[in-house]
């Protein structure tokens, strides 16, 4: 089936709230990360929220790092 | 599994230290590289990016790239308040969103007082064009391009003629700000606005690098390198001026 709508897709099919709850912002010393957590009880870095340059350089909150559930 | 877990938490502080060979192979599937230069001392010039879509009062699923403003607002009071940072580069990759929250983030950054210089690469439509201009110095990739269009709704809009009043009032709120902030005039940004024929199926305007240019929307086409001799450049003449006061 094809609908025509000229709605937005989140507002005919709602997103469930465990989507959201995957995805957070954790403050990991002092450097703002957009996590999800994975099947290893280890958040995953998504993104670096920061807006400094510097942070984007530092090794352990590289995009893809893993940072163990505390 | 267990073990795994548990060796991670004791190296919590200082992750990968102790197991190159295994960090350098993390390292290799996270980056596909190697090695990442390192900056020594911490940066005077802050950059925000703006990118995806800029998120509004409705929250979209995760799968969305999206700039919050309940982050970057913060994020631009900090700024604001650090005396330490002198500048600030705003990179812009966005396909707009939102309209008063892209104001909100365009007002904080045209008030604050510490120069700031905008970057428009890949794209900068809709909303992200009061954004750019917003700035004291704006930039745009020669590629780069951005959508002028109307302002509209999506979702449930009730169809009576007050609700089309406040789209008017919203849009002249928009094309104020952007006629304030540029060298361009009001009737010149309608005239892109309301334009037909460019849009495939649609009014507005796709200006390109150097036309965004030539409409006088943004001061001049460039990349990273000139962004940062300008906004430099703002920075060392601000340094001058409040120097000029103290004598």
């Amino acid at each position: 089936m094809i609908m025509y709508t000229m709605m937005p897709e989140e507002l005919m099919f709602p997103i469930g709230q465990e989507t959201f709850e995957k995805q957070q912002v954790i403050d990991y010393n002092g450097i703002p990360l957009l996590v999800a957590k994975n099947d290893m009880h280890e958040y995953e870095v998504v993104r670096v929220l920061s807006t400094d340059p510097s942070h984007y350089l530092h090794d352990p909150v590289q995009p893809g790092a893993k940072i163990p559930l505390i | 599994m267990a073990n795994r877990n548990e060796s991670n938490n004791t190296e919590e502080q200082q992750p990968k230290e102790d197991k190159p060979a295994s960090s350098l192979m993390e390292k290799i599937q996270q980056l596909g590289q190697t090695n990442v230069p390192q900056l020594s001392q911490d940066s005077k010039i802050h950059c925000l990016t703006i990118v995806g879509q800029i998120e509004g009062h409705l929250q979209l699923p995760p799968q969305n790239k999206t700039t919050k403003y309940e982050h970057l607002i913060p994020q631009i009071v900090a700024i604001e308040q650090n005396p330490k940072i002198e500048g600030v580069l705003v990179i812009l990759n966005t396909v707009g969103g939102d309209v008063e929250a892209g104001l909100a983030i365009s007002e904080m950054l045209a008030s604050l007082s510490k120069p700031t210089v905008s970057l428009v690469l890949g794209g900068g439509h809709s909303i992200g064009v009061p954004i750019a201009v917003s700035c004291d110095y704006s930039f745009i990739a020669e590629t780069a391009t951005m959508t002028i269009h109307p302002i509209r709704l999506t979702g449930l809009v009730i169809g009576v003629p007050q609700t089309f009043e406040y789209l008017d009032k919203m849009q002249e709120r928009v094309v104020k700000f952007v006629t304030k902030h540029s060298n361009i005039e009001e009737e010149g940004f309608k005239d892109l606005m309301f334009a037909k024929g460019n849009l495939t199926r649609d009014i507005g305007t796709n200006v390109i690098g150097s036309d965004a240019v030539t409409s006088g929307l943004i001061d001049s086409v460039g990349g990273v390198g000139e962004a940062m001799t300008k906004l430099n450049e703002l920075i060392e003449l601000k340094k001058d001026k409040n120097e000029g006061i103290v004598q």
